[in-house]
């Protein structure tokens, strides 16, 4: 699950993340690109952000996992 | 209340994204904007450009409302739209005002007017923003988007051949920091967005309104032409589109044209698809700061 979310953001911000990344280290992490985040991940994880809303919020990529494994745990 | 004439002004500068910033085609992709339109001039010039436009066909002394929009205001008092209305010569004996609102400005003082024009016949209803000047040069989101620009509409009382059928407005206060600019030290003064919160908010808000506007018009079997929204970038728009799913009504976009131009992205919009060659009625729906959504049908 983490290796697929490392791959979706990478295609979200066109360029590579780690789990440690934060939006403070990625440059293409801005304002549109986490819009283009969560685009990406309500593709991927049929329209997560309306039952996680607080990935309009996050500035890691550790939440973000979190957040996305959690959803779809339940 | 119909709409019987408008025209638009622009920054006169037209920015290509490409020129200004290094690597930008990734969010240039995203937004659907490649240049953006600015201004060395105020929120006033260019209204004043725009005014003298829709002004050509029509006696200015008939002119007997002056309702400006604007976030970007050049003096704290008095109104603007008091300054405007001398710089363009309007009668003295005119009822003016300012409206402080952005991107669901336009769509809020149509209600206003609608509410206004059995009283003043004629009300010519301004729109002007110039938010580059509010923009940090390294926010390169906002930069990416946001276009100066103005558009001046001549509203005429004709009986209630043409009105608003339905509005709703949403105002939620509680989420100004999702797009704000302070009068103090926050931010250092300049513009924030969370563009992607304001996203949720398209979805969340806007998009169930839209829906409430067109299930109004099949519960009273009034066909709809077309669905005029805030062109706040591609992602907005297209993001819009998808949530609503596949059976809605024709979608007008131009965000590609001009980008962001706040308050006038809807008036520009009629310019280019001219809402009396619709056949049926129209929804016009603007949200943004505040956070605010006003969506309304008119015919």
């Amino acid at each position: 699950m983490e290796n697929e979310i490392l791959k979706l953001l990478s295609v979200a911000l066109g360029t590579d993340v780690s789990i440690e990344s934060t939006s403070l280290d990625i440059d293409e992490w801005d304002s549109l690109g986490h819009l283009s985040i969560l685009q990406e991940l309500d593709m991927k994880y049929d329209n997560i952000t309306d039952r996680a809303p607080g990935l309009a919020s996050v500035s890691s990529v550790k939440e973000i996992v979190d957040l996305v494994n959690s959803d779809q745990q339940k | 209340m119909k709409i019987s004439g408008i025209a638009k002004a622009l920054g006169e500068n037209k920015i290509l994204l490409k020129h200004r910033y290094d690597d930008i085609e990734r969010l240039t992709n995203k937004s659907g904007i490649d240049a953006v339109f600015e201004t060395k001039g105020n929120s006033i010039d260019l209204a004043f450009k725009a005014c003298n436009k829709v002004l050509e066909n029509y006696n200015k002394q008939d002119i007997e409302c002056l309702i400006l929009v604007t976030q970007s205001p050049v003096d704290f008092l008095p109104a603007n739209a008091i300054k405007l209305s001398a710089k363009l010569g309007l009668s003295k004996s005119i009822f003016t005002f300012d409206l402080n609102q952005g991107c669901s400005g336009f769509v809020q003082s149509f209600i206003v007017a609608n509410q206004l024009i059995s009283k003043y016949k004629k009300i010519l209803l301004v729109t002007t923003d110039c938010y580059r000047q509010k923009l940090a040069f390294d926010d390169r989101s906002t930069n990416a988007v946001f276009s100066d620009g103005a558009s001046a509409m001549i509203l005429e009382d004709d009986s209630d051949k043409h009105s608003i059928l339905y509005d709703s407005t949403i105002t939620e206060g509680n989420l100004r920091n999702l797009l704000y600019q302070s009068c103090g030290d926050e931010n250092n003064g300049k513009l924030h967005m969370s563009g992607a919160e304001i996203w949720l908010f398209t979805r969340k808000v806007v998009v169930p309104q839209i829906h409430e506007a067109i299930k109004f018009c099949e519960a009273n079997s009034i066909p709809i032409g077309g669905i005029y929204m805030h062109q706040a970038s591609k992602l907005v728009v297209e993001g819009i589109k998808k949530t609503m799913g596949e059976h809605i009504p024709k979608v007008f976009e131009n965000y590609m044209d001009y980008a962001n131009t706040v308050s006038s992205t809807i008036p520009i919009l009629l310019i280019d698809k001219p809402f009396d060659k619709l056949n049926g009625a129209a929804i016009f729906a603007g949200f943004g700061v505040g956070l605010t959504s006003t969506v309304v049908v008119y015919k």
